[in-house]
């Protein structure tokens, strides 16, 4: 029997996600000091617009939804999913003010793919957006990989019983500290200590380059901020070829693969385990599959003469292979590049480093290494079973954090997500086929969306179907919630209308 | 015999702690750089073989 949700359920449903609301309208005072500070007054009018909604809104709930019941599982997975598209309406309010977007739906899809780390984008004339719209953006990517769960649990949800359930809502199922809220601290912690090392690098080498110290400033933690959160976004649209620089690549290329890495396989490093490095599952399915799609790049490009040596052929290569494969969405390539000069063989290897993606419990999307590492250890165990005398018991353990046991529970869940992964991309890749691209170009565009990675080769522009642009939308808030959360918010509906 | 004590890993004002910060963030950038080696190694066989 299907229960109907009652008003209270709903009350603490609102309540949390009026506190996830009020945290979005905190973010948003970065760019309007941003703003103020470059004499934008414009802009600065729009952050303003935007903090007053969230205020109200989380204000409404907080006088209006007070209850003294917790959240339940249920509810914990509801406020992750209503509340990512909640915050992606009332984030674009500055954006779809700045009027560089064609419609109010752009400028929700840029913020959804701000969010959820993809990267993709339909904002128009990039080159010439004011300073606190671009901190507005890559401090969305930067907060998104963190979690915007993860923000509001660090400062505004103090209470541990439900906090857990909306954490594990967002995909991040685990806890590096047996505290919830430390755990959030030590994602913290991580992340800016990144933050202020990368960006010192990037400052150093924009500033090299010519770049002034203030706009080598902020381009530095611009892209930091798009590289850690394995994100895409950057503040030209040239991306990382407008760079020209070697140095720049590689710094970018670093922080966006140690970005992609698990923070419980960083909190064990950065506490003393130094060798859960080289026996993380994790770690060890990401360096094979990052070999398989490197090979079939490279053998592409080879094939096709694309690059005159080894050297150029490396730092194109590795760039966009590692860039896909931790679903950051950086190129140092323009768009058609992968259709006019890569051809297929590169293209499917891109894809296929795009929908295997990186760690679970990181900033990147995908299927994930671990899910990987569980179906692969799964097949061995069953060749090793298949080989074995019938009497013998047969055990395969596998390495994240601590040792275990491989169980059929753990892989047959892998598969599932798997195969959620895998029809998500597959939907999206038929529409795009509907309307007219071609499949190879509608499949990438569709994983990149699925995947939340951002690479695109022209299937995304402002121009693309609107149905199109929703169908992305979903595709990048279902990948990046690992559809978990989605399920219990539709059968939430259901229940709503079907229930007893 | 002298008892181990535990260090608090967010106390920010023990430099152990910066020591073990900077000693994973080492770690991790070498484990990039050798993904970088498979890369150009990469780079470099399959033309060879290919042609």
């Amino acid at each position: 029997m299907i229960v109907r949700p009652r008003l209270s359920d709903f009350k603490v449903i609102a309540l949390y996600c009026g506190k996830i609301i009020i945290g979005v309208g905190l973010l948003m005072v970065v760019p309007l000091v941003v703003s103020v500070l470059f004499g934008e007054w414009n802009p600065a009018i729009d952050f303003l617009l935007g903090i007053a909604v969230c205020l109200v809104i989380g204000l409404f709930t907080e006088v209006f939804c007070q209850t003294t019941r917790d959240l339940t599982w249920s509810h914990g997975l509801v406020v992750a999913g209503f509340s990512w598209i909640l915050a992606t309406a009332i984030g674009a309010i500055p954006h779809w003010l700045s009027g560089h977007f064609g419609s109010y739906l752009d400028a929700m899809f840029d913020i959804m793919s701000g969010y959820t780390t993809t990267g993709l984008y339909l904002l128009q004339d990039l080159d010439h957006i004011s300073n606190g719209l671009n901190m507005w953006r890559h401090l969305l990517t930067y907060a998104g990989g963190q979690g915007i769960i993860v923000i509001a649990l660090t400062f505004l949800i103090r209470g541990t019983a439900g906090a857990y359930k909306i954490y594990v809502g967002e995909g991040k199922d685990e806890r590096l500290l047996p505290n919830v809220i430390q755990t959030a601290r030590a994602i913290w912690l991580i992340s800016l200590t990144y933050l202020v090392v990368g960006s010192a690098a990037l400052w150093a080498v924009g500033m090299n380059m010519g770049q002034s110290p203030f706009r080598a400033l902020f381009h530095a933690v611009w892209v930091f901020m798009g590289s850690w959160s394995t994100g895409g976004f950057a503040p030209q649209s040239y991306n990382i070829l407008y760079y020209h620089s070697l140095a720049y690549e590689i710094i970018c290329a670093v922080v966006f693969i140690v970005g992609s890495f698990n923070f419980a396989l960083h909190w064990a490093v950065w506490t003393g385990k130094k060798s859960e490095i080289r026996k993380n599952i994790e770690i060890i399915s990401f360096f094979i599959t990052m070999t398989i799609a490197m090979l079939l790049v490279t053998a592409g490009l080879t094939k096709l003469g694309v690059y005159p040596d080894i050297a150029a052929s490396f730092r194109k290569m590795f760039f966009q292979v590692s860039s896909a494969h931790t679903t950051t969405g950086f190129g140092t390539i323009y768009s058609r590049t992968f259709v006019v000069q890569w051809g297929p063989l590169a293209m499917i290897g891109i894809i296929l480093a795009m929908a295997i993606g990186a760690s679970a419990c990181s900033t990147a999307g995908g299927f994930k290494g671990i899910r990987m590492g569980l179906i692969f250890q799964s097949m061995l165990h069953t060749i090793r079973r298949l080989i074995s005398p019938e009497s013998a018991y047969v055990v395969r353990k596998w390495h994240h954090i601590t040792t275990r046991v491989l169980d059929d529970s753990a892989v047959h869940s892998a598969m599932l997500i798997v195969i959620f992964y895998i029809l998500t991309y597959a939907v999206g890749a038929i529409i795009g086929v509907f309307y007219g691209y071609e499949p190879v170009q509608a499949l990438f565009d569709s994983v990149s969306a699925g995947s939340n990675t951002g690479l695109s080769c022209g299937v995304t522009s402002p121009t693309m179907p609107a149905f199109l642009k929703i169908v992305y939308i979903v595709e990048m808030w279902a990948g990046r919630l690992e559809f978990m959360s989605l399920f219990a918010l539709g059968g939430y509906i259901i229940a709503l209308f079907r229930g007893r | 015999m002298p008892f181990k004590v535990r260090l608090d890993p967010f106390n920010l004002k023990d430099p152990r702690n910066y020591r073990r910060y900077l000693s994973g963030i080492i770690t991790e950038v070498l484990t990039i750089f050798l993904l970088m080696g498979i890369g150009f190694l990469i780079a470099w066989a399959i033309p060879k073989l290919i042609s």
